[in-house]
């Protein structure tokens, strides 16, 4: 496919998913897919996972990555197909958050295998109001770096507990990772930056006293 | 994909396909195969991650050596033989952490009274289980979960019949008797 | 044996039959057929050795046939080396442990845009582009800058969180950051590199 269809393509796709239920639910996307029949059924799967209320642009994004990738036109199918199950899932995990940003974050914990029962656990930690996404981001990459997932969502509950903010969680993840590359073993990272972290934060007692009505303990 | 019933027959000629390079028919026994595979990986192992790479190494492995499957030999306890030495290597490797089960999604919480008292019993056979030594564990799972004749198991464990026997009826004692004290709760 | 443990065990192979957690990943399946499928073929000696494999060989048999099929291994191994292309997305350099270089915009907010700046040191090539899921993998769409010194580089606002990505080097040939931790790929057998970008 040439670069100038390439760019047309990512237009329309751009400009459906603004649209998102009512365009695709009216006319499938294109997607340059060069397998036509692999095509027309990821098209079709965006098109029903709109239809659902799920929203689509992770879910072109995860077919155009396919594309990059140079997959086959079938495993680009069961990819999207795959993603959309798991964004899904993660809508009814995260309950009632419907941002894109949480769904998203919540189907890449699922893909990388954290329990979806991790998933309720967060989101139960902050108010409704507040975006779970970067913590669920810092537990996926938590994992993601072989830290088991019941010790990450520990250290990010407590973390979330105390009134932590998305960046000082988001600076633990960093700080393990760059612990973990160095040669550390990943348990002891997140045990030593966990601390870092707590340690910056006030006191339990005067967490719970500026705590806004309704956050729930984890 | 989600098929664990057991006994689920596996077409013959596959493994003979898979053997011959037929990628599709390979596809086709990871398909009916793989579900099973991880139940038993993960009622062995006692975590997802670990059954998962037991599983995933088991396939590799056995992809590798079709050409050593003989032609008139049986799928089934050639695949459950190579993921049995799967499991026990790498609870050997884990032996020194702490156990710890995690069977992925825990039923959800806070549901009726009947729900919660199963959930106990889910979670009490689960503990049991994992207390059971190796090779009943192994055992048991095999004839009774997995459905296997004592000669499959046999065939996978490299171990006589009578003795295979004895490990299921042990395996079988601790679980009644352990469980009878929940039954009773209930 | 008294019918009330029979009933008991049922009970037991049930839940056990039952257990959550059970239901395979599609994602990992896929990934197992991609791993099979793209490792080398075994060579036609290993094949004819395995055909050979099963008849009852003597010890001294066996451990000539063993013998030979180390040395077989040896020189086919080396031989599928040299042979492969240079794998895709492998990391091209050292771990470093530098993560891509962000700009704080932290008057804005948490969940404002952070500056943040790519780099591929690959003086050999001729056009490099970043591709992530910040912008749907779009190769080409955002390219990067060649300095003097051969260097490449980019700077791009990504919203807090953690992106996977990587570097499209000459249109073909997709390779991970050696500055940032890798990200596994169930569902294309790519591995990506992965950065976590918030307000500092």
């Amino acid at each position: 496919m040439s670069m100038h269809r390439r760019v047309l393509t990512l237009v329309s796709l751009a400009l459906a998913s603004v649209s998102a239920v009512p365009a695709l639910a009216q006319g499938p996307v294109v997607l340059p897919i060069a397998d036509a029949k692999a095509r027309v059924a990821v098209e079709r799967e965006i098109a029903r996972a709109a239809a659902r209320g799920l929203p689509v642009q992770p879910l072109i994004a995860k077919a155009m990555e396919g594309v990059t990738k140079q997959a086959t036109g079938e495993r680009i199918q069961v990819a999207v197909a795959s993603a959309a199950k798991r964004l899904e899932q993660a809508r009814t995990l995260l309950a009632p958050s419907t941002s894109v940003a949480e769904l998203t974050s919540g189907a890449d914990a699922l893909a990388i295998g954290v329990p979806g029962a991790m998933l309720k656990q967060i989101r139960a930690a902050w108010p409704v109001e507040r975006s779970v996404a970067m913590p669920i981001d810092v537990l996926t990459e938590l994992v993601a770096r072989g830290i088991p997932a019941r010790h990450a969502l520990e250290q990010i509950t407590v973390l979330m507990a105390r009134g932590a903010t998305p960046s000082q969680i988001a600076s633990l993840g960093t700080s393990v990772q760059a612990d973990v590359a160095a040669g550390l073993a990943p348990d002891a990272a997140l045990e030593v930056r966990a601390r870092g972290v707590m340690s910056l934060l006030p006191s339990p007692a005067a967490a719970a006293a500026s705590a806004p009505s309704g956050q729930r303990r984890p | 994909m989600t098929d664990t019933r057991p006994g689920t027959s596996i077409d013959p000629t596959l493994p003979l396909r898979a053997k011959a390079g037929d990628r599709q028919a390979f596809a086709q026994l990871v398909d009916v195969m793989y579900p099973r595979s991880l139940r038993f990986a993960l009622h062995m192992v006692g975590n997802r991650e670990d059954a998962e790479e037991a599983v995933q190494d088991t396939f590799v492995r056995v992809y590798h050596n079709l050409g050593r499957f003989r032609d008139d030999a049986r799928f089934e306890p050639w695949l459950f033989r190579i993921l049995a030495n799967r499991c026990r290597s790498l609870m050997e490797k884990r032996r020194r952490h702490a156990v710890v089960i995690q069977y992925g999604e825990v039923p959800e919480r806070g549901g009726p009274p009947a729900a919660e008292t199963e959930r106990d019993w889910t979670e009490e056979v689960y503990r049991i289980l994992a207390t059971l030594p190796v090779e009943q564990k192994e055992a048991f799972l095999l004839r009774h979960v997995e459905d296997m004749a004592y000669e499959d198991i046999a065939a996978v464990t490299g171990v006589g019949l009578s003795a295979l026997r004895m490990r299921v009826k042990r395996a079988c004692d601790v679980l009644r008797a352990r469980l009878s004290e929940v039954i009773r709760d209930e | 044996m008294s019918e009330g443990p029979d009933l008991l065990i049922e009970r037991v192979r049930s839940t056990l039959r039952e257990a959550p957690g059970t239901v395979p990943d599609p994602r990992r399946v896929a990934q197992l057929l991609s791993v099979v499928w793209e490792s080398p073929e075994p060579s036609a000696l290993r094949r004819w050795l395995d055909a050979w494999r099963v008849p009852s060989l003597s010890g001294v048999g066996a451990t000539v046939v063993a013998g030979i099929a180390l040395f077989a291994g040896f020189l086919t191994r080396g031989a599928v080396d040299e042979r492969r292309a240079p794998e895709p997305f492998a990391a091209t350099g050292s771990q470093t442990g530098e993560f891509p270089v962000q700009f704080a915009s932290a008057t804005l907010g948490e969940t404002a845009p952070v500056l943040t700046q790519f780099v591929l040191d690959d003086a050999k090539a001729q056009r490099v582009s970043l591709v992530g899921d910040f912008n749907d993998w779009a190769a080409g769409a955002t390219p990067l800058t060649r300095l003097e010194s051969g260097v490449w580089t980019v700077s791009v606002p990504l919203p807090p969180g953690r992106h996977v990505y990587a570097f499209l080097v000459d249109d073909t040939l997709l390779v991970t950051d050696p500055r940032a931790p890798k990200s596994g790929d169930a569902d294309y057998g790519r591995e990506g590199s992965v950065v976590m970008v918030f307000a500092r």
